[in-house]
């Protein structure tokens, strides 16, 4: 059953989805889905959350896991079994270890194996484009002139013959 | 053995003080890495490559979550990290990327600066060390050119003058014959390899180092508590030590004496816990510790926290208890001070990753930290009679407030965020019922603030009973403090400021804190204004005596008002840390990045750079004793606001508070 | 590390900020008391936060407390009335 956070961002099962838009896409998202708080669905992070702040205070039953370290997210990735995954990304976690990103964004098409993975980010950078690599699908929204956001959408290279679509709003 | 520097080429070289300063003993010595695999089988063809050209031993090592099955393989680095990649990281890999030297040591019970039978947690100990102090007139930042030079041995100065390549010559000669273990040098990290790099040029044999040769360390910017820090390289040189005695935190807190005791404690040359923060020496005392133990040291931090419901993780995700304080000047104030309250908390609560679950065994954590707090405490008790524990006693309150850091750290190797929670949990329980007993004695808490609380109101016998019946309660040593008064400054909404303030104490003496002559970045001018101000008003003893000084308040104030235009520009220098090289607006950190480049000097991000602002509304700035001038109003307004800061005591008194 | 939510003190805050700014739509009489409200609300959400995660219910555990203050400016409330012990029924 496919899951619909808000159009178009609809999450099929077992696929490895990112996402990246302004912050209170996902948390408008996460709080008006009527669905989500009977599925189950963890929530991954780094150090520090955009979204969990904004998370509706009666959203209490997401299981949440932090990692604060690359090898902590494979680690959470490998043990995650819930139907719902998202991933918040933290740049940070890469400095010095970007060659990691590959090992992560491997791990992310792997927990879609059972999964929908959804790795969401504020915007680009290169271990975002990365892990993007392995996704199946990747939904770009912005706020910004058309332009800007192709030139976003382009900076993610087209993934591996499994990718079906590349997608920008 | 005495053992005063140590490093690994090849060999574990020690320099042992009784052997003299010839040469160092070297011990070959093959360290192993432990590998446990989830699936075993998965990898066996990778285990058998590994066995046809590596020693293999299939056995159990323990961790600090208990033993796990695995294998013992002899075999550099590089291997290990090649089993991650072939593993696809799925490998635990342990002791991989240790000092080798300190682990050498740690596995045979040794320690530096220290005999055999010696406990390392003795706060008396011998140096028995020769020293030489070296001076370089100048600037290394702003200069690169080796002008005069200074060198102390003993109560013998001598001044070495004329050009360069004499001046080094007769250093290099000087070092040669007296010979010194230890070499006192501000700005040492700057100076030697530039002079290691100019003997070269003059053909001049330098003898900074015993061997000829030294260790490099690479300049580094890096990110701490939501900061940039910068640490610059150093030559560090073999078979004596070097101390930069101005950028080292732990010879300015502790001098010689503290370097050699964290040498002890951490199982690192002192030329390494000289150039150390108290996170990584904390950080190597664990290390030592477990290896002490045959504890195996993880290589990665694979361990996450562990699944929660996100209601859960909000109510843990908190910091220490805090009392806000309501502004204003208040007498007979006394401040209960817990000692060493986060290690006293994993002490006396058992914490650590492996028991924060619970579980009836001692964890390490709590182990480890046990003598170091109890050494503390003893180094606290001393320096009362004897100020010679002043320094020792600083590093140790140091390393221990890191400690508490550590356990949340993401890179620590024995960290873990629960235990972390667990601590700050515990001690908002603590600070409240510490409350509860402050007020059950008919005692005001004015301001409470993680590990003290100030209260007032009481007799001598209330504020006794006070700090008695907090520490039966709970089991932590504490010290009370009495002020004549104190004042709780305001945030710009009206609300109490934490950790802004500033007070008489009964005994004489102020403490000030938060405030502009607090912080780093005040310019001297500033700082001299506010300071004499504070001295006035430390004369008062109560709020009425406060009121009668404080024309004379006006009057310091005044006089700096009106001496501003004609003051000298090297008092306005404000010193910032810098934290990025590249700016999309104009401001002033961006400005002051111009300004050393235009200076040819090259600033890296976490650098301390000092300037002075030449016209605020351009954004103009000169650097650090280029300033010939400064904009009048831009630090007017900084000594309005540093008077505003002290004369809040006055505007409360006037306004029928206190 | 530093911590992953926003504090309660910092989120009560921003609470009175919008009431604040919300009390601006009132009219000029009325608007002391939103302007009263937002400072309410700021009293004690910095020790709230022991015992509340939520910025929103710590500005209203504020705000109770400094209305129950306000209804007792003699301090004359002693605590909960302690409870009597239902005794048995006796046969005279």
């Amino acid at each position: 059953m496919e899951l619909e956070l808000r159009s178009p961002v609809v999450l099929a099962p077992e696929t490895f989805n990112v996402l990246i838009a302004p912050g209170r896409v996902l948390a408008t998202s996460l709080n008006d889905h009527p669905g989500l708080r009977r599925i189950e669905a963890l929530y991954v992070c780094g150090n520090y959350s955009r979204i969990l702040d904004d998370l509706d205070r009666r959203f209490t039953s997401l299981d949440v896991r932090r990692g604060f370290t690359a090898h902590q997210l494979l680690s959470i990735l490998r043990e995650a079994y819930q139907t719902l995954i998202i991933f918040e990304h933290d740049p940070g976690i890469f400095e010095g270890a970007s060659e990691m990103a590959e090992y992560v964004g491997r791990a992310l098409k792997e927990a879609s194996a059972g999964s929908a993975v959804l790795l969401y980010s504020p915007g680009t950078d290169p271990s975002l484009a990365e892990m993007a690599k392995f996704a199946d699908r990747v939904i770009v929204f912005s706020d910004l002139p058309k332009g800007v956001s192709k030139r976003a959408a382009k900076n993610l290279r087209p993934g591996p013959k499994a990718q079906r679509t590349l997608e920008a709003f | 053995m005495w053992i005063f520097d140590s490093y690994h080429r090849g060999t574990v070289e020690l320099w042992d003080r009784d052997r003299g300063s010839a040469r160092p003993l070297t011990f070959r010595y093959s360290p192993s890495f432990c590998l446990h695999l989830e699936d075993p089988h998965a990898h066996w063809e990778m285990m058998e490559g590994l066995e046809g050209r590596f020693r293999v031993e299939e056995r159990a090592f323990e961790t600090v979550y208990g033993p796990l099955d695995g294998y013992e393989i002899w075999a550099p680095r590089g291997v290990a990290e090649k089993i991650e990649k072939q593993t696809r990281m799925a490998a635990h890999l342990y002791n991989v990327d240790l000092r080798i030297d300190q682990r050498y040591l740690a596995e045979r019970d040794l320690f530096p600066c220290g005999r055999d039978g010696e406990s390392r947690f003795d706060p008396d100990f011998e140096i028995p060390l020769t020293s030489m102090a070296i001076e370089v007139e100048g600037d290394p930042r702003l200069s690169k050119a080796v002008g005069e030079v200074r060198v102390r041995t003993g109560r013998r100065e001598t001044v070495l003058r004329g050009a360069e390549g004499e001046i080094l010559a007769d250093l290099f000669e000087t070092v040669r014959i007296c010979d010194p273990d230890v070499l006192l040098f501000p700005d040492g990290d700057l100076w030697v390899p530039r002079m290691a790099a100019k003997a070269e040029g003059y053909g001049l044999d330098q003898s900074l180092s015993r061997t000829g040769s030294f260790r490099k360390m690479a300049a580094r910017s890096y990110w701490s508590y939501g900061k940039v820090e910068h640490k610059s390289g150093a030559s560090i040189p073999e078979g004596r030590v070097l101390i930069d005695t101005k950028n080292s935190f732990v010879y300015r807190e502790g001098g010689l004496r503290g370097v050699v005791l964290a040498s002890r404690l951490t199982g690192l040359s002192p030329n390494l816990t000289s150039r150390f923060t108290p996170g990584t020496l904390v950080s190597n005392y664990e290390v030592y510790e477990a290896l002490r133990r045959g504890i195996a040291v993880p290589f990665r931090k694979a361990d996450a926290e562990a699944q929660r419901k996100v209601g859960d993780l909000k109510a843990a995700d908190k910091g220490g208890m805090i009392f806000q304080p309501r502004p204003g000047v208040y007498e007979q104030v006394h401040e209960l001070d817990f000692t060493s309250f986060y290690p006293s908390i994993i002490v006396n609560y058992n914490l650590s990753p492996e028991t924060v679950d619970g579980g009836g065994k001692r964890g390490f954590l709590s182990s480890v930290i046990e003598p170091l707090l109890d050494l503390r405490l003893e180094t606290k008790r001393l320096k009362k009679a004897d100020p010679r524990y002043r320094g020792l006693d600083s590093v140790l309150k140091w390393m221990l407030v890191t400690c508490f850091g550590y356990t949340g750290y993401r890179n620590a190797k024995f960290g873990r965020i629960e235990v972390h929670e667990a601590i700050t949990s515990i001690s908002r329980d603590l600070l409240l019922q510490a409350k509860e007993v402050a007020e059950g004695l008919g005692l005001l808490v004015l301001h409470g603030i993680v590990d003290c609380l100030w209260v007032k109101g009481g007799d001598v016998f209330a504020v006794s009973l006070f700090k008695e019946r907090v520490e039966a309660l709970t089991d932590i040593a504490t010290e009370v403090e009495a002020y004549d008064w104190i004042a709780f400054l305001p945030l710009a909404d009206g609300f109490g400021a934490y950790n802004r303030y500033f007070g008489r104490f009964s005994s004489g003496g102020l403490k000030v804190r938060g405030v502009f002559a607090r912080r780093r970045d005040t310019p001297e001018y500033v700082r001299r204004m506010q300071t004499e101000v504070f001295e006035k008003m430390g004369v008062a003893r109560s709020i009425e005596e406060l009121r009668r000084v404080e024309g004379e308040a006006r009057e310091i104030a005044g006089r700096y008002r009106r001496g501003l235009e004609g003051a000298d520009p090297s008092e306005m220098i404000i010193r910032r840390r810098i934290s990025r090289l590249h700016y999309d607006k104009r401001c002033v950190q961006a400005s002051v990045v111009s300004a050393y480049r235009r200076k040819g000097v090259k600033l890296s991000a976490g650098m301390t750079a000092g300037y002075v602002v030449r016209d605020a509304r351009k954004w103009e700035v000169d650097a650090e004793g280029d300033a010939s001038g400064f904009d009048p109003d831009y630090y007017g307004a900084l000594l309005e606001k540093a008077w505003e800061e002290a004369a809040f005591v006055f505007g409360f008194i006037e306004d029928g508070g206190g | 590390m530093g911590r992953t939510y926003r504090s309660v003190r910092m989120g009560s805050h921003d609470v009175a900020a919008r009431w604040l700014k919300a009390s601006r739509a009132l009219s000029k009489e009325d608007q002391i008391y939103g302007q009263r409200l937002a400072e309410m609300a700021k009293v004690h959400s910095s020790e709230a936060f022991y015992a509340l995660d939520d910025p929103l219910e710590a500005a209203v555990f504020s705000v109770l407390i400094e209305i129950l203050k306000k209804a007792d400016p003699d301090r004359r409330y002693k605590g909960p009335r302690p409870r009597v012990e239902k005794g048995e029924d006796v046969d005279i």
